[in-house]
């Protein structure tokens, strides 16, 4: 079965005064039908971007450079922007990290599900108002019905969230995109609205694609992970091959820097340096900087992304070739 | 919200109070009084001075005074004119001037918003493109040419270069004639009207720009909802707030009665009889049209305040929520 | 089609107005029409066009017995009564005729003082007035007033029905009955008031057949008024300012005409205070009379009076050598013609002024009224002072201002105008120089003034005794001798310094006709004048 979304060669670039942001530098990945994808890295990595971009929502001074964005086989760059808004909320939805400025202050939480299925759906007014209200109740909020009256600064932070969620998924998406969706929440809600994304995501057949910089929440959640640092991917593997056998010295650190929920606390470690700036990237490798393992080659060459194992894909020269050394260094 | 009223409503009558105080002891303390202005040099005689200043009730002690003209105003009567309008009822003289007044005000107000939206809508989607360097070079002229300049070049235009009577000014009542009230009312209505839509113009692009940059516009952009639907209840909804603010001063500013315009175009109003009241010393006529301004102001403020209440449900339910 | 001609009808009479309306543009707007009552000059116009005057005058102050009701009238031979005619059929805007109880009534009214009338005084010192037949009044004064008929022009400038003012109130303020070619129909305030013609008016043909109404449009912006005049907004103005009087010589449509003014600019000099007075302690020390004396002769020599007339006022004004118009018979020939502006007379004296102890450099402070040329004339006068090392400082004030600081010593030169009113020099001479409580005369005498003000200047008693002989002389030619005495005592001491007569510069459009003649007489706004409106 052909996946749901791939992405291939996604160039998006930021045209600004101080020269131009290389956000997402030539990505290739993909996402079958009922699977939950993970993209996890530091802020700047250029997680968002690649999901903005396929939501086409990019805007000046950004432009999507070059790529093909593939959704059920259409090349979403290649549609106007009338065909991308029937889209977009309706088989491609996107979740913010935000909950209280993702939501409009002036309206009721009702009121704003409700707006969406007025443009994507054929209800009429009465059945919208009953959709929305059905709709806070299976994401789980409380007598939904008095709820849905409500303004979003009535609500608490994980109603808001699951509110968001419940907007999001009203006209029952192929794609859910989720934006750091727990990172403002406290770690009890965090689990329930997964809980909660899980129930919908089995129930209603989706595709998840889960942006996070915490590789725990990655861990209880997706089936495979993809890793980026500065604009690329630098891995990608099952979820359960990442924790077991990291390859990338970047992947590596990050996991170093989890710490553990059972045992000792061991000292945990950070990777030392800073995220590289997106205006001057440097030479080669554009973790180089800040790896252990660099040396002059990987200064000059630019790694490629190279399956190592079936599923497993690196970009290290260190890593990269069958042919060279394990990386247990 | 009704807290919130309540409290503003006691400022204001609170601030009303404060500025009748005011004005009434700055009108005695200034040089000169009505009775200059109504005796001349050449035949002043102090058997006639003591006459009128004891007809004007000007030989009370100061605090009496005040309290028999507050006592008066709460009881309606806004006193006699005794210079301007020598016997006329102020509040009669006062009513004619502030319906003309809010005529202009409401017909200024009405081309400010229609200039003034679409202009700055524009210049906050078109962000520094040729439409809005354009817009924002034209609200910049339009703030800094002062008033009197504009209206004398249209009174050129259109009086006499064009010969069109209502170019030079004067005001016809609604009842009179229809056509000819708006015509009299239309350039000095232009020349404060391009005034206020300036600096609503400007407002309304920077809260949108805001507005433009909020989470809410992006969800509702995921969500796939069209442009329209966006930019009215998702942009402009949001960043009304600090232009109703603008809106409510400019109104009320227009409601004082723009002094230099009225006095340019010939339109009794209040800014021209609150000037000429000043120099001519009639002290009912100042007292009566300050008190008056400051009330509109305050009413103004008040419907200001509701308006949030009714744009932005935050402040109309109180407090970020539970 | 219908539509566009209704339109087009609409838009005409916007622009038109009524057919045979005459327009009048003024400066400000009346304060009361109530002819005894009356303390501004907006009034004026009006009242002068609803009522008549006992007796008109002329700008030159001439009377004009054709435009009087009275056909005429003759003094006693000690001019302590004067004994007026009537003239027959003038009616009231009510329909009742004039008679002489109604005379007598306006006089009565205004001298009781509980009417508190502000032009009581200018009635004189009546003893009496009696009705002698319903045409004829005789008035009789207390002492010789010889004068009656210039100060009635100012006191009695419209005569109203007997019984129409209640005590010490008048109806008349906002609703006035005269005798006057056109009647009062309303008042827009803030906007302009409306009169009717009277067609029972006693004057032939007046007033004109074409002449349906009559609107005074209140203006208070001078550009305006002369923007509506050019569009033909309004036919006649008050008054024009130099600077557009030459601007509108060659407009096509506008007659323009320039008679003698009343609008007297002088400069007022602080007697009570250093530089140009002496202060409380100096009474009677030779050294500071005549060190302040220097000073003002200084001033006198110094002034350019040509200039200011040339630069501020575009040549159209009378330079005056004293305190009178210099072409009267009672203006002192020995002064006419004398040179005025002398630099090194001026240099000269400000040079004794610093040997007996004046303060070098010369500084004293020149306050003006902020609006009308004033400050310019002030400011012209500092630059002209500046050649002599003498540092004048301009103060701006408002009018009210200005005149309140003026009954305080607190300024040493103002720039100021004066109205002549009443186009009589001894009124003149009594009310800028002599007993009335203000500020800076010559002599002050009242209790309510501080100290300072008191006799100052050598000569004052004889000025006083001059004035009141020539008050009660009824020879004309005795009373003018004495009269340039005072002039040249004024002029000597330097009590004022004279600048000149500002001309009455009027414009009209040409479609408004005037009688022979009238304008040069009259001016614009004596509507009695006006004889027809052409066509727009």
């Amino acid at each position: 079965m052909s996946p749901l979304l791939r992405v291939e060669g996604l160039v998006t670039r930021f045209y600004t005064d101080e020269g131009v942001v290389k956000a997402v530098d030539g990505s290739f990945f993909h996402l079958g039908a009922d699977e939950a994808l993970g993209v996890v890295g530091e802020s700047g990595s250029g997680k968002t971007v690649t999901a903005l971009s396929i939501m086409r929502l990019i805007e000046n001074p950004g432009r999507i450079e070059s790529g093909r964005i593939l959704f059920n086989g259409e090349d979403l760059l290649r549609k106007s922007e009338r065909e991308m808004r029937r889209i977009r909320g309706k088989e491609i939805s996107m979740v913010f990290q935000d909950s209280l400025s993702s939501l409009n202050p002036t309206l009721t939480v009702g009121a704003q599900i409700a707006r969406v299925l007025r443009y994507h759906t054929r209800l009429s007014r009465r059945a919208r108002w009953r959709r929305a209200v059905e709709l806070l109740a299976a994401v789980g909020i409380p007598e939904p019905a008095k709820r849905a009256s409500h303004y979003p600064h009535q609500l608490s932070g994980g109603m808001r969230q699951r509110a968001l969620i419940a907007m999001a998924i009203s006209c029952d998406p192929k794609l859910l995109i989720l934006d750091e969706p727990t990172t403002a929440l406290d770690v009890t809600i965090e689990a329930q609205i997964f809980e909660l994304i899980r129930d919908l995501k089995a129930r209603l057949g989706m595709g998840v694609f889960l942006i996070t910089h915490d590789l725990s929440v990655v861990a209880s959640f997706c089936q495979r992970v993809i890793i980026m640092y500065a604009g690329k991917i630098v891995e990608e593997a099952d979820i359960h091959e990442l924790y077991v056998n990291p390859l990338h010295p970047y992947t590596r650190g990050l996991l170093r820097s989890i710490p553990p929920l059972e045992g000792e606390a061991e000292r945990l470690e950070s990777i030392p340096g800073e995220v590289p700036d997106l205006i001057n990237l440097p030479p080669g490798c554009n973790f180089g900087p800040r790896c252990d393992l660099a040396d002059e080659r990987c200064r000059e060459v630019e790694p490629e992304l190279v399956e190592v194992s079936p599923g497993h894909r690196v970009a290290c020269l260190k890593v990269g070739a069958p042919t060279m050394g394990g990386g247990n260094g | 919200m009704r807290a919130y009223l309540v409290k503003r409503a006691t400022f204001g009558v609170l601030t009303l109070f404060i500025a009748s105080l005011l004005i009434f002891s700055l009108l005695r303390v200034v040089p000169g009084g009505p009775v200059d202005a109504l005796i001349e040099e050449e035949w002043d005689d102090p058997v006639l001075r003591a006459q009128l200043r004891h007809e004007l009730g000007l030989d009370l002690p100061l605090h009496l005074q005040y309290a028999r003209w507050l006592g008066n105003i709460l009881h309606g009567d806004l006193g006699v004119s005794i210079v301007l309008y020598q016997g006329e009822p102020v509040g009669k003289i006062l009513l004619a001037r502030l319906a003309v007044t809010a005529q202009l005000a409401l017909l200024s107000l009405s081309i400010a918003l229609l200039v003034s939206f679409p202009a700055g809508i524009v210049s906050a989607l078109w962000r520094d493109r040729l439409p809005d360097h354009l817009l924002r070079l034209l609200a910049l002229g339009g703030v800094s040419t002062p008033n009197f300049f504009l209206g004398i070049a249209l009174i050129v235009v259109f009086g006499v270069g064009l010969r069109r009577g209502w170019g030079v000014g004067g005001y016809i009542p609604f009842g009179e004639d229809p056509w000819g009230w708006l015509l009299h009312l239309l350039l000095p209505a232009v020349v404060l009207g391009t005034d206020h839509a300036a600096t609503i113009s400007r407002m309304l692009r920077a809260s949108m720009l805001e507005a433009l940059g909020r989470g809410h516009v992006l969800t509702a952009k995921a969500m796939g909802l069209p442009r329209g639907d966006l930019l009215i209840r998702d942009v402009l909804r949001t960043a009304m707030v600090p232009v109703v603010t603008v809106i409510g001063n400019s109104a009320g500013a227009l409601l004082d009665g723009a002094v230099i315009t009225e006095v340019l175009f010939r339109l009794p109003g209040l800014g021209s009889l609150l000037v000429q009241g000043v120099y001519a010393r009639d002290l009912p006529v100042v007292q009566a049209v300050v008190v008056v301004a400051v009330g509109i102001r305050v009413a103004v403020n008040l419907v200001v305040d509701l308006t949030y209440g009714f744009l932005d449900p935050r402040i109309r339910y109180g407090g970020n929520g539970r | 089609m219908r539509l566009v001609i209704c339109a087009f009808i609409v838009f005409a009479f916007v622009i038109c107005g009524p057919a045979g309306e005459l327009r009048v543009g003024i400066s400000g707007e009346p304060w009361n029409l109530d002819p005894a009552l009356y303390t501004d000059i907006a009034s004026v116009w009006l009242i002068q066009n609803i009522y008549d005057s006992l007796v008109e005058l002329s700008v030159t102050g001439e009377p004009l017995p054709q435009y009087s009701l009275c056909e005429a009238w003759e003094f006693n031979a000690d001019a302590t009564a004067i004994t007026l005619h009537l003239r027959p059929g003038v009616r009231f805007h009510d329909g009742r005729e004039l008679t002489a109880d109604d005379v007598v009534y306006n006089f009565e009214w205004i001298l009781n003082p509980d009417n508190a009338s502000p032009v009581r005084k200018a009635l004189g010192p009546v003893e009496k007035v009696e009705a002698l037949d319903p045409y004829t009044v005789k008035v009789t004064f207390t002492y010789p007033f010889p004068e009656a008929l210039q100060y009635w022009s100012r006191a009695l400038i419209g005569i109203v029905p007997a019984g129409s003012r209640s005590h010490g109130e008048s109806p008349l303020a906002r609703n006035p009955i005269g005798t006057g070619p056109y009647r009062f129909v309303e008042w827009k305030e803030g906007s302009h008031i409306v009169l009717e013609p009277f067609p029972d008016y006693w004057m032939e043909g007046i007033p004109p057949k074409d002449v349906s109404r009559v609107k005074f449009v209140f203006f208070a912006d001078e550009a305006t008024k002369v923007a509506a005049l050019l569009a033909g907004a309004v036919h006649l103005v008050d008054w024009v300012s130099p600077r557009d009087y030459v601007a509108l010589q060659d407009v096509p449509g506008i007659e323009l005409a320039r008679i003698p003014g009343i609008q007297h600019q002088y400069v007022a000099l602080n007697l009570a205070s250093h530089p140009f007075g002496i202060t409380a302690d100096e009474v009677g020390d030779p050294v500071a009379i005549e060190r302040a004396l220097m000073a003002r002769k200084f001033m006198m020599y110094a002034i350019d009076r040509e200039e200011i007339r040339d630069e501020i006022f575009y040549g159209m004004a009378t330079v005056m050598y004293g305190p009178w118009y210099p072409d009267s018979v009672w203006f002192s020939p020995a002064l006419r013609g004398r040179v005025l502006h002398d630099p090194e007379k001026a240099r000269e004296y400000l040079e004794r002024y610093y040997e007996l102890g004046g303060e070098k450099p010369l500084k004293f402070r020149i306050i003006a009224t902020n609006t009308g040329w004033f400050v310019d004339i002030a400011t012209l006068i500092q630059a002209q002072l500046k050649e002599y090392g003498v540092e004048a400082e301009v103060i701006p004030l408002e009018k009210r201002t200005l005149f309140a600081t003026l009954k305080t010593l607190d300024w040493e030169a103002a720039v100021e105008d004066f109205a002549h009113g009443i186009p009589a020099v001894l009124r003149w001479l009594y009310f800028g120089y002599y007993k009335v409580p203000n500020h800076n005369h010559w002599y002050h005498e009242t209790p309510d003034l501080p100290p300072q003000y008191f006799p100052t200047h050598p000569g004052h008693d004889e000025f006083c005794r001059l004035w009141d002989r020539a008050s009660s002389e009824p020879d004309p030619v005795k009373r003018r001798e004495l009269v340039w005495k005072m002039e040249e005592m004024l002029v000597e001491n330097v009590i004022r310094i004279d600048l000149m007569m500002v001309d009455s510069l009027l414009a009209w459009r040409s479609e408004v006709r005037f009688a022979e003649g009238a304008v040069q007489r009259l001016g614009t706004l004596h509507l009695k004048a006006l004889i027809g409106l052409g066509n727009d």
